[in-house]
């Protein structure tokens, strides 16, 4: 059984994507402990409301970003600045990014590993079973996380050297954490499906 | 399973080993030696009509039904 040369396509885009992957956690752990140490590099890299996305385009904000607390709060401006964060709400973001990430790469590397697999007719049946289990585990982690996240208030902290702010997430997304449950449903069928056909195999190498 | 493969008994009667009958039925000494020890799942008509013949028997001869 050949693997189809269709396949090849998507397993070097899903391996240019791990690798894309890991340089963005790299980056963004560099740049979460660096933000730190020298936080004037980084006075204009602002988060989004959840504090997922790095927002580089400093002309959406003020172009001089506040010194005080009570600069931020008299200029009326709404951005998260990444060099304010604490300590606390960074390790939350890093936390959260690194589950998230993890977990996506293992998914990607099943994935891959699994079409890499589908070139003797035998292995193609063993190993669908294993791997959509360890998928069911991957998304099912995905499905907590967003769930968790999309239900728990987001709070940022942000420290200026005349006190500190808090800005909350009032946002409830519950419904994109539910594509993951959807996905999860999806493995589960497909799951219990080749299950299934494993089964009829061995029934059919077992007729003379 | 209830159904038992008696084709080492007729096999024995016939004095023909499991190779010999391989050869004259075209069917891999693996496969028979799955049929033998009762290991297969299931059966083709045609399989059991070339052993039928090879070993001049009928059907009942080589698959017994045994309750429990």
């Amino acid at each position: 059984m050949k693997t189809h040369s269709i396949l090849k396509v998507p397993v070097i885009i899903i391996k240019i994507v791990m690798v894309i992957t890991i340089i963005t956690g790299t980056l963004i752990t560099f740049s979460l402990i660096h933000s730190g140490y020298s936080p004037a590099i980084y006075n204009k890299v602002l988060l989004n409301d959840r504090g997922f996305e790095m927002d580089f385009n400093y002309s959406k904000s003020n172009p001089i970003p506040p010194e005080s607390l009570s600069e931020y709060t008299e200029t009326g401006d709404n951005a998260i600045y990444l060099n304010k964060l604490t300590f606390s709400t960074k390790l939350r973001i890093w936390l959260q990014m690194a589950f998230v990430l993890t977990t996506y790469m293992l998914i990607m590397w099943e994935l891959v590993s699994f079409s890499s697999s589908i070139k003797t007719y035998s292995s193609f049946f063993v190993n669908c079973t294993k791997t959509f289990k360890r998928l069911e585990i991957y998304v099912g982690i995905l499905f907590l996380i967003s769930f968790i996240v999309s239900i728990a208030n987001f709070n940022i902290t942000m420290k200026f050297p005349d006190g500190v702010i808090h800005k909350f997430n009032s946002d409830i997304e519950l419904v994109s954490s539910f594509r993951y449950l959807i996905f999860l449903f999806v493995l589960m069928i497909l799951s219990r499906v080749f299950k299934e056909g494993e089964r009829m195999k061995n029934e059919i190498d077992l007729t003379i | 399973m209830a159904i038992i493969v008696n084709l080492d008994v007729m096999m024995a009667k016939r004095k023909i080993s499991l190779s010999q009958l391989s050869e004259r039925i075209n069917i891999t000494p693996a496969n028979l030696s799955i049929l033998k020890t009762n290991k297969a799942k299931a059966i083709r008509f045609s399989t059991l009509d070339l052993i039928c013949e090879a070993l001049d028997c009928q059907p009942s001869d080589i698959l017994e039904y045994k309750e429990g």
